[in-house]
């Protein structure tokens, strides 16, 4: 692939991470963000959750991750990005993908503009999202 | 009035009301440490030899490093999470880029309650606060712009 190619419709290719508590530990420690829902078995169960939940920014990371193995830094320029955590994301196969909805000429780069998403392991989107892209040339 | 109005009646004041700037230096091991544990394969975000070689120059940070940045001001200045309502959950994020964050960089940040609103959801009415963090750099450059929504319930 070369990124010149590149077309609206194209997919970002999918991308999978067995998540479990210890990664959720160790993005706790990396983000110091530990808040009690991402490690705290018996503290989610008492609020009726079966398990503690993914960091919503570990999977906009992986959201992301998607997107730099298929347009590496070098090349591909993140200009903005947004999601929505449109339910819990539990422990277990995170797959990571989209498609390009746009491709633009702007003050002589071309934008890619990204529909993202991110499923569980049933296969249900858990977060969705946008993203833009300049392509450096 | 519902509970809920109540609350929202009690945040609004704060609505536009920002953060004591903060200073936060970028030790490089924050940024290679991040980027080894979330899984990153391109050496741009944590091996200094190899970054060099690249347009970057250096190791710049991942894309959502900036979430970093949210420690210290959204949970603990920005957001009120002491309102009896048990179940805080992370709703959305909208992030916009600027300048790359390398280590040794002294990132001023800066953030509002932007918002503070009720919506029904699949457990009932919940309560959504938002909030901006805005980050430039030592150089006075604009890093990067966060508004991350929670919700309560």
């Amino acid at each position: 692939m070369t990124l010149e190619t590149i077309r609206e419709g194209d997919q970002v290719p999918p991308m999978s991470w067995s998540i479990d508590t210890t990664q959720l530990v160790k993005f706790a420690g990396v983000a110091e963000d530990f808040s009690r829902q991402h490690w705290d078995q018996p503290y989610m169960a008492s609020l009726g959750f079966p398990s503690v939940i993914v960091h919503g920014w570990l999977t906009l990371t992986h959201m992301c991750q998607a997107v730099t193995a298929w347009l590496p830094p070098e090349e591909a320029t993140i200009l903005d990005y947004d999601a929505r955590h449109r339910r819990p994301t539990f422990p277990g196969l995170l797959t990571c993908g989209g498609h390009v909805t746009a491709c633009v000429q702007e003050e002589g780069r071309r934008i890619l503009s990204l529909e993202l998403w991110a499923k569980n392991e049933s296969g249900e989107i858990t977060t969705s999202g946008t993203m833009r892209v300049a392509l450096e040339q | 009035m519902t509970a809920l109005a109540a609350l929202i009646e009690k945040l609004r004041p704060r609505i536009g009301v920002t953060t004591e700037p903060i200073r936060i230096e970028v030790e490089r091991g924050a940024i290679v440490r991040f980027a080894l544990y979330t899984g990153e394969t391109n050496p741009v975000f944590f091996d200094e030899e190899r970054a060099k070689l690249t347009r970057y120059g250096g190791i710049v940070a991942p894309p959502c490093f900036l979430s970093w940045f949210l420690k210290g001001i959204v949970p603990d200045k920005v957001f009120d999470f002491d309102l009896a309502l048990p179940t805080v959950l992370h709703s959305d994020d909208v992030v916009r880029l600027g300048a790359p964050i390398r280590p040794g960089d002294v990132i001023t940040a800066v953030g509002a309650l932007t918002d503070v609103f009720e919506r029904q959801g699949r457990k009932g009415p919940m309560l959504f606060q938002s909030a901006d963090v805005n980050l430039t750099n030592q150089g006075g450059a604009f890093v990067g712009m966060i508004r991350t929504i929670s919700v309560l319930f």
